[in-house]
């Protein structure tokens, strides 16, 4: 039960390793299919949609925001079809549509320039020269539109679990190889990951349906309950259509609809409300931590006794864990080693006294996010949880917002 | 049997990686070794060939050959240690001094940066901020090492058979995977795939010789019959084809120098 995204240049044998890898693992195989399907559900040729991905959005774009759209719906198309998991997908960008699934197996192909220039020549029968000028052209194309709609570069490796390099390696190696590596558990999907590939999906289904709105919609999904962020106009001119026809009736799954003013100071990035546990034996901090921290939007509670911290951690996940790191009892690496081995996306943050900084080293190469020294200042404390937060933000909840697809 | 060279970023964990897979594979292991044994055969400071390897070219550097010097010193010796195979290399350039070798599986490790930052606080001791303000900055200069000498980015994929992400705690993953990857693969040392390696290890040695006399110098070679192409000035042609002559027929395996030159405009008097 795994997914694998395949990522190419154009003629670079990467529709044929997913193919073979599909046949030996009995996965289902998907690229130009995902198109058709989106093109079905959503009126539109095909070819739009095949222009909508392969050209970079360029100036014109922004004034006809079509593109947007297209990707938006591939955007949902895709994720549909990868929720059926045993899925190899080779093509356009599906690793940036689910580059925050876990369950995922994020493979780049990178095939000799020269062995790519013969298929070019054999396939098109053309002249050597036209065929080095024309995939120069198309890995360009596909550079520039990745880096424009995601701000990232597909030659970066950090966006691939693996990158193989057809050369001594051939095609049959690398299926071997991400056969393999798909074997291993870390790519199985888990009610966790799966629940993020549905919320994803379903946020992006609904996003298709308000890419036309102005001004744009933040789309949040958390296990069916949909969270629309706009600005003051758009959340009245939301809401009078949602009393016209409701949201829910047109895209399956939504069990909830919530929509939701975006604070005028905060910028989507970082809006956020995030559950956080305090824990110290300190009354005094627990309660100026959580009086700062509530001042900021998050939701807080505080234990004073780690030994109750530690029945509430079994029952409940969190976002963020801060704790004390000298306790009575039980100790801050406890409820940490707690905290991590209940859940795999809460970030723990421990405060720590001059005198046990060493404790909070051991903490950071324990799975610790971070640590805070005494005596320190509420901004940096803020500073700390911004960046959990990101950290955080990169996986859950499954967002779409409105500035990507 | 084959040969593995490792490439990786600063606080990537792979030296961790490499150890652990030339363990499971009975090589050896070698990274720092090569600098040491560079430094005492040719007499120079290991902190010296290590800043040449390391650092990025500086743009005021008046001696901008000293660095292809000793890099050409440590290929020399890095080459013959790569030559008796069943080696994990892991360090900078092992895969550009053998890009040619069929038998050599080149494998890039990457970590996510978050990891990275962790590392370095972990063994360094410092703030979030300057341990991600050094790691940028060691990118950077590896990048632009990497331009300079060899033209090429160490990013560019096609430098390496495997890229492999190294996330949290998988180490062992990796390291099985490359086991796994140098077995199946077409990585078994043939005679003719050792024969490239030996006529390589040769040019290097002629090179490494040479180097002292004319910097910009390339070679090649195969059988003991071996190109020598550079830049000379007309007038001191004769001269520099015979001192290459002399110098590379002391070579132990050379049957032959081949000296090819283009003629160069003599610095201004």
């Amino acid at each position: 039960m795994a997914v694998i995204t395949i990522s190419r240049g154009s003629f670079s044998h990467g529709k044929e390793i997913a193919e073979k890898v599909a046949q030996r693992l009995g996965y289902d195989c998907i690229s130009r299919e995902v198109l058709i399907e989106a093109s079905r559900e959503f009126n539109i040729p095909e070819i739009k949609l095949y222009e909508a991905i392969q050209e970079p959005a360029n100036i014109m774009s922004r004034i006809f925001t079509g593109k947007d759209k297209y990707i938006a719906y591939i955007q949902s198309a895709v994720l549909k079809s990868l929720m059926k998991d045993n899925v190899v997908y080779h093509g356009f960008a599906g690793h940036f549509f689910v580059r925050d699934i876990p369950h995922v197996l994020k493979v780049r192909i990178v095939a000799d320039m020269e062995d790519r220039i013969s298929i070019m020549m054999e396939r098109n029968g053309a002249s050597r020269k036209e065929a080095i000028r024309f995939i120069q052209k198309l890995d360009g194309q596909r550079n520039k539109w990745s880096r424009q709609l995601y701000g990232i570069d597909t030659s970066d490796p950090n966006l691939y679990d693996l990158v193989i390099h057809l050369d001594t390696i051939t095609i049959n190696d690398a299926v071997d190889i991400i056969c393999k590596k798909v074997g291993l558990k870390r790519f199985q999907a888990t009610s966790y990951s799966q629940q993020k590939m549905e919320d994803l999906s379903l946020a992006a289904d609904v996003k298709a349906q308000l890419v036309d709105f102005k001004p744009a919609v933040q789309v949040k999904a958390q296990k069916g309950s949909v969270k629309l962020l706009a600005n003051e106009s758009a959340v009245r001119k939301l809401k009078i259509q949602e009393e016209r026809r409701s949201l829910k009736q047109i895209v399956p799954g939504i069990k909830e609809l919530q929509i939701d003013t975006l604070p005028t100071t905060s910028t989507p990035d970082n809006y956020l409300c995030l559950e956080v546990l305090i824990v110290d034996d300190e009354p005094i901090v627990c309660e100026r931590l959580k009086a700062f921290l509530e001042g900021d939007g998050h939701r807080i509670e505080t234990s004073t006794d780690p030994v109750e911290a530690m029945r509430r951690l079994e029952s409940k996940e969190y976002d963020i864990v801060i704790s004390d790191i000298r306790m009575e009892v039980i100790d801050g690496i406890q409820i940490m080693e707690k905290v991590l081995q209940k859940s795999n996306h809460t970030k723990v943050i421990m405060i720590t006294g001059y005198a046990t900084l060493d404790l909070a080293r051991e903490a950071l190469t324990k799975g610790a996010f971070d640590f805070i020294a005494k005596p320190f200042k509420m901004k940096d404390i803020r500073k700390t949880i911004k960046r959990a937060a990101e950290s955080i933000e990169q996986n859950e909840p499954a967002s779409v917002n409105a500035a990507g697809v | 049997m084959s040969i593995i060279t490792i490439s990786r970023g600063t606080y990537s964990r792979g030296k961790e990686v490499a150890e652990k897979v030339a363990q499971k594979l009975g090589y050896e292991c070698i990274s720092q070794e090569v600098i040491a044994a560079a430094s005492e055969e040719f007499n120079i400071p290991e902190t010296e060939l290590a800043s040449a390897i390391h650092d990025a070219p500086s743009i005021s550097n008046r001696f901008v050959y000293g660095q292809e010097k000793y890099v050409a010193y440590i290929q020399k010796v890095l080459l013959h240690h790569l030559q008796k195979d069943h080696v994990v290399y892991h360090g900078p350039a092992g895969h550009f001094f053998v890009k040619d070798i069929p038998h050599v599986l080149k494998v890039r490790v990457v970590t996510a940066l978050e990891d990275r930052i962790r590392l370095v606080r972990e063994q360094a001791g410092i703030s979030r901020k300057e341990a991600s303000k050094l790691i940028r900055k060691l990118d950077e200069q590896r990048k632009k090492w990497s331009q300079q000498l060899f033209g090429v980015s160490t990013w560019e994929p096609r430098l390496y058979d495997l890229v492999v992400n190294i996330k949290k705690n998988s180490v062992d993953e990796a390291v099985d995977f490359i086991c796994h990857t140098v077995a199946i693969g077409d990585f078994q040392t043939t005679p003719e795939s050792q024969k490239a390696m030996d006529d390589l290890v040769l040019s290097a040695d002629i090179k490494a010789a040479l180097i002292d006399i004319k910097p910009d110098i390339e070679v090649t070679g195969t059988d003991g019959v071996i190109h020598v192409t550079t830049t000379v000035p007309e007038s001191q042609e004769e001269e520099l084809i015979h001192k290459i002559d002399e110098i590379g027929k002391g070579i132990q395996g050379v049957k032959e120098i081949k000296v090819h030159t283009f003629s160069s405009v003599p610095y201004g008097d």
